[in-house]
């Protein structure tokens, strides 16, 4: 997923992480304190919870990965593995926040609103209901 | 606009809105609980507590609600019509927009 982000503007300032193919860049369970942006390289969801849905399970460069779970989520919630030599750039969710909502703050509330939408209508709760 | 948005308050049990009606709102949940049923009526998919919004990828995609959805215990909720979020964007840049069709694609 491309962020409305310009995100070269980032590149200077955080730190590139490099993964060799077959690494995780995200570990279901890290907190989302921080976005992974993928500079280059491809990666892939290793354990998907719905892997026909729209949401996408691989990644190429230019993606935010494991974006709609950083919206929505305060810890990621798949494992993302390095499907070819990755160069990953790290930006504190602060970051992202702070220039989303220098940009448009009604566009971030909107954005993390619809990932938690897409997050709950993929774990359905399935309780039997009583009034 | 403001006075296009609702403050509404709802005993449980009380239905929000009905599976095809067309999704004209978008709703914040203030205190208490709404909860979605699936389509028998008898089982609780997903629910939404208080300060939690929900119904914005409906609303932007122009879709109908695929379920319905009710109050859960004594409720009150903000309910903002379509026009607040389209106003709005109106206004954000282009690809702010396009992000956020994006995402409405991606959860309906």
């Amino acid at each position: 997923m491309k962020p409305p982000l310009h995100v070269d503007q980032f590149v200077q300032h955080y730190p590139r992480l490099i993964h060799a193919r077959g690494r995780l860049i995200i570990l279901a369970g890290m907190p989302t304190d921080q976005a992974y942006y993928l500079i280059s390289g491809r990666a892939h969801a290793k354990s998907h919870p719905k892997p026909r849905s729209r949401m996408g399970k691989d990644f190429a460069a230019g993606d935010m990965i494991g974006f709609v779970s950083f919206l929505a989520l305060d810890h990621y919630d798949l494992d993302i593995m390095a499907s070819s030599a990755c160069e990953v750039l790290a930006i504190p969710r602060h970051v992202i926040e702070n220039h989303w909502g220098k940009e448009d703050i009604a566009s971030w509330l909107f954005a993390c609103s619809m990932a938690s939408e897409v997050v709950k209508k993929q774990q359905p709760v399935m309780m039997g209901f009583a009034i | 606009m403001k006075h296009l948005i609702s403050h509404i308050r709802m005993w449980s049990g009380e239905v929000l809105f009905r599976e095809k009606q067309p999704a004209t709102h978008f709703y914040l949940v203030l205190s208490g609980k709404i909860v979605v049923l699936d389509r028998s009526g008898r089982i609780i998919i997903r629910f939404y507590e208080a300060d939690q919004m929900f119904g914005l990828p409906e609303v932007l995609a122009g879709a109908d609600w695929k379920h319905t959805t009710i109050a859960y215990g004594k409720t009150e909720i903000t309910s903002f019509p379509a026009s607040v979020v389209f106003d709005r964007m109106e206004n954000m840049p282009q690809n702010h927009q396009k992000f956020l069709d994006q995402m409405a694609q991606l959860s309906i």
